[in-house]
């Protein structure tokens, strides 16, 4: 048996240190893709939260179709979610890009760490979501299509896009 | 991700540094585990172990009612209102009250 079943088993049992240690593994993981994700540290953790009393309410059900993680994280993506719509953070893609969509294979340009910085945080969480699981947790577009339930056309696009707006914005010197 | 993809290298390197001293807080951590499902052992331990909150006043007006009942006899305030009169070898009982029974 391996330990990520292990784990799940005792899970299902309901054994303390099984719940000590999914916390352990993937707590601060979480907590870090999902503040990138929402920038707000407070919120973060409260979706961090959230995420793990739903997956002990839920571990039962869980059939082991995918990885144990790969679950908790769509539930932590889903959460994120729900909290970006109420913040209205999350517009439409037609709504939000503008931009000159061949400008990145056409702009060498010196990066400006501080301002990429604050273009990154700046964004619309709608690109920045995938930036992150892309770039930060190193996920392929299979991946992500697979976690966010999107096409993977649809992801390269927002991916895409989402470069190609801070490139742009790095251009001119800041929003 | 393409190595030399330097402008995604600069964005994993920024989402790094910001997040890298970025863990999850004792009381985060605590309120998770306070949610966990309970074996059932320890789902029969905790309701052993409960705490049962008892009214003081209450308490003792029961106790003292429970200890009324079953110490104070019976018939202590019933008024004795039967008369025997000795005649010879007979007894004649008068009683002031009289009962009516129900069909």
């Amino acid at each position: 048996m391996t330990a990520e079943k292990l784990l799940i088993k005792n899970l299902k049992r309901g054994r303390e240190e099984a719940y000590r240690q999914l916390i352990e593994e993937y707590g601060n993981k979480l907590l870090r893709t999902c503040y990138l994700i929402l920038n707000d540290r407070e919120e973060a953790e409260d979706v961090v939260q959230e995420t793990f009393i739903k997956v002990f309410n839920k571990i039962d059900t869980f059939k082991e179709k995918s990885g144990l993680y790969t679950w908790i994280h769509a539930i932590a993506l889903n959460l994120s979610r729900d909290r970006m719509r109420i913040k209205q953070d999350m517009l439409e893609l037609k709504d939000e890009w503008i931009g000159n969509d061949d400008v990145e294979s056409h702009v060498e340009i010196n990066i400006d760490r501080e301002q990429l910085r604050k273009e990154i945080f700046g964004m619309n969480s709608l690109y920045r979501e995938v930036l992150v699981l892309f770039y930060f947790e190193e996920l392929s577009i299979k991946e992500i299509s697979n976690l966010l339930n999107e096409k993977e056309g649809t992801i390269k696009s927002k991916l895409s896009r989402g470069r190609n707006m801070l490139k742009e914005s790095l251009l001119k010197g800041g929003r | 991700m393409n190595k030399r993809d330097n402008f995604g290298m600069e964005i994993k390197s920024i989402m790094e540094e910001e997040t890298f001293d970025l863990t999850l807080s004792q009381k985060a951590f605590d309120n998770i585990i306070k949610h966990r499902k309970k074996s059932l052992r320890e789902k029969i331990q905790e309701f052993l172990n409960r705490e049962i909150e008892i009214p003081v006043a209450p308490a003792i007006i029961g106790f003292a009612a429970l200890l009324a009942v079953a110490l104070i006899p019976g018939d202590l305030f019933k008024s004795q209102n039967v008369k025997i009169i000795d005649m010879g070898g007979s007894h004649v009982i008068i009683r002031e009250g009289y009962e009516v029974s129900k069909k």
